[in-house]
């Protein structure tokens, strides 16, 4: 239950949120589809004393293809990430991230430039964002700027954007012919939140592959493994791969749902499979 | 006890539940070797309602029962931390199964009359809850033949499996290998 009075705006264009959070962002939420800030509220772990809607805004969602990146608009729906034909056919790990998140529910309101400034660690497009070297538009009063991925996550919950700041698009460096990616994660039931997520990515040719591991830190875990797939991705070379994320992923999160133990092993586990199978999308 | 009808247990003291649940499950599961997550294939229960006079009735609440038993045995679970703090207040932290989760059950009737109640009822509902337990227990033990694998912690998270895995592979002095089939056992001198 929310008990506490605050204000709502309901703006309709991006520069009227801009000036509503040139003026009050310090005690502004950014209301998108809700799905995190609405349990925080009820929580009453979130209290702010004005909430602006992003959900009349024109223009902040659609996707698009722009030369060699995909760009999304913030207050893109889950859904619609998981279903759009440009998504699946350039950046198709995103999709697969897209499919996983929360139910049916939560991916018809969430958005995806929500769960990104969200930053929650087991958010499922981090680990997406950061191995595909994505980039977020941010855009405030003052002009515009575009942050890396891994610049952009700072830590738990916490990201680089200012008080006055609005995420306004995601962009996501397309696949290239022969390239291959994955996403996996591994939960407890079908729509809780992953204990511990993994994206991979196999370039043409094994020129080069990354993986980024969601739910162990702050952030993802990127680990460069073009080294371990040069030759082929054999099983020893799954294997060097494993143990090579694991100890990237040493003082691992421990919660309810597994040990930090268990979460560094399963970043490991996660990473070969994850790593095979983008292997084996490659087109 | 006015207008309700009572069976009164042995000593003639109160008893307001005057049967006990009857039922014995067997259950198929799938265990990931490397993560600990298991996945139940195939479950039947065979119980005993005594006089069933409503099957419909009788099935539905034993669907219920397997559920909440299952629900027990693999996901749910009160915890605190060291100040006292419930730490699983809201259904994002208690994790209950849901159809997702759920195997096709096969349920398998005795009807042996009470002799203790009216029209020789039980209860029906309980009797799928408790054997869940011990079933999805055995299961995943009996998974991994070749281990000394003993299950005496509830719920069946894959944390607390793939422990109970590790740990038995220590036991039998069995080094984990990269491909989880590749199982060697070590060769006692």
């Amino acid at each position: 239950v929310i008990t506490q009075e605050f204000d709502f705006h309901a703006p309709t264009g991006v520069e009227e949120v801009l000036g509503l959070l040139a003026e009050h962002g310090d005690e502004a939420k950014l209301l998108a589809g809700g799905m995190s800030l609405m349990p925080t509220m009820n929580l009453g772990l979130a209290r702010p004393g004005r909430v602006i809607s992003l959900n009349h805004v024109r223009g902040l969602d659609g996707v698009r293809v722009d030369g060699p990146d995909l760009r999304i608009g913030a207050m893109t729906r889950h859904a619609q990430v998981a279903r759009d034909p440009l998504i699946a056919r350039h950046a198709p790990a995103l999709q697969e991230a897209a499919a996983l998140v929360g139910d049916p529910q939560v991916r018809n309101r969430g958005t995806i430039g929500g769960s990104l400034s969200h930053a929650d660690p087991a958010a499922d497009y981090l680990p997406v964002m950061a191995v595909l070297g994505g980039a977020l538009v941010i855009r405030s009063a003052r002009g515009e700027r575009t942050l890396p991925a891994d610049e952009f996550f700072v830590d738990v919950l916490q990201t680089a954007l200012e008080p006055d700041e609005l995420l306004v698009e995601v962009v996501v460096p397309g696949l290239g012919d022969g390239d291959g990616s994955a996403y996996r994660r591994l939960a407890r039931v079908e729509g809780s939140f992953a204990i511990v997520s993994a994206a991979g990515v196999v370039r043409a040719g094994r020129a080069g592959a990354r993986v980024a591991i969601g739910g162990v830190a702050g952030q993802p875990v990127v680990v460069d493994v073009g080294a371990q797939v040069a030759d082929g991705v054999t099983p020893e070379a799954l294997e060097q791969i494993a143990r090579a994320v694991e100890a990237a992923c040493g003082g691992a999160f421990a919660d309810l749902s597994g040990d930090s133990d268990y979460r560094q092993a399963m970043a490991g586990v996660y990473a070969r499979r994850v790593i095979e199978a983008a292997a084996a999308s490659s087109r | 006890m006015g207008n309700i009808y009572h069976q009164p247990e042995t000593q003639g003291r109160f008893s307001n539940y005057p049967a006990w649940p009857f039922g014995s499950s067997a259950a198929v599961v799938e265990v990931d070797p490397e993560t600990g997550v298991v996945r139940i294939l195939d479950y039947t229960l065979v119980e005993d309602a005594g006089t069933v006079i409503n099957p419909l009735l009788v099935d539905a609440n034993l669907h219920g029962g397997i559920t909440q038993g299952i629900g027990s045995a693999m996901f749910e679970s009160i915890e605190y931390d060291e100040a006292g703090q419930l730490q699983t207040a809201t259904l994002m932290d208690y994790t209950i199964p849901t159809a997702v989760e759920m195997p096709n059950f096969d349920i398998e009737h005795q009807e042996t009359p009470s002799p203790f109640t009216p029209m020789g009822m039980k209860g029906a509902g309980e009797s799928g809850v408790g054997s869940s337990l011990g079933a999805l227990c055995s299961a995943i033990e009996n998974a991994f033949p070749e281990l000394d694998l003993r299950i005496t912690e509830l719920p069946l998270t894959p944390a607390r499996v793939w422990r109970q895995i590790r740990e038995a592979e220590e036991r039998a002095g069995i080094q984990q290998a990269g491909e989880a089939q590749v199982q060697i056992r070590a060769t006692p001198s």
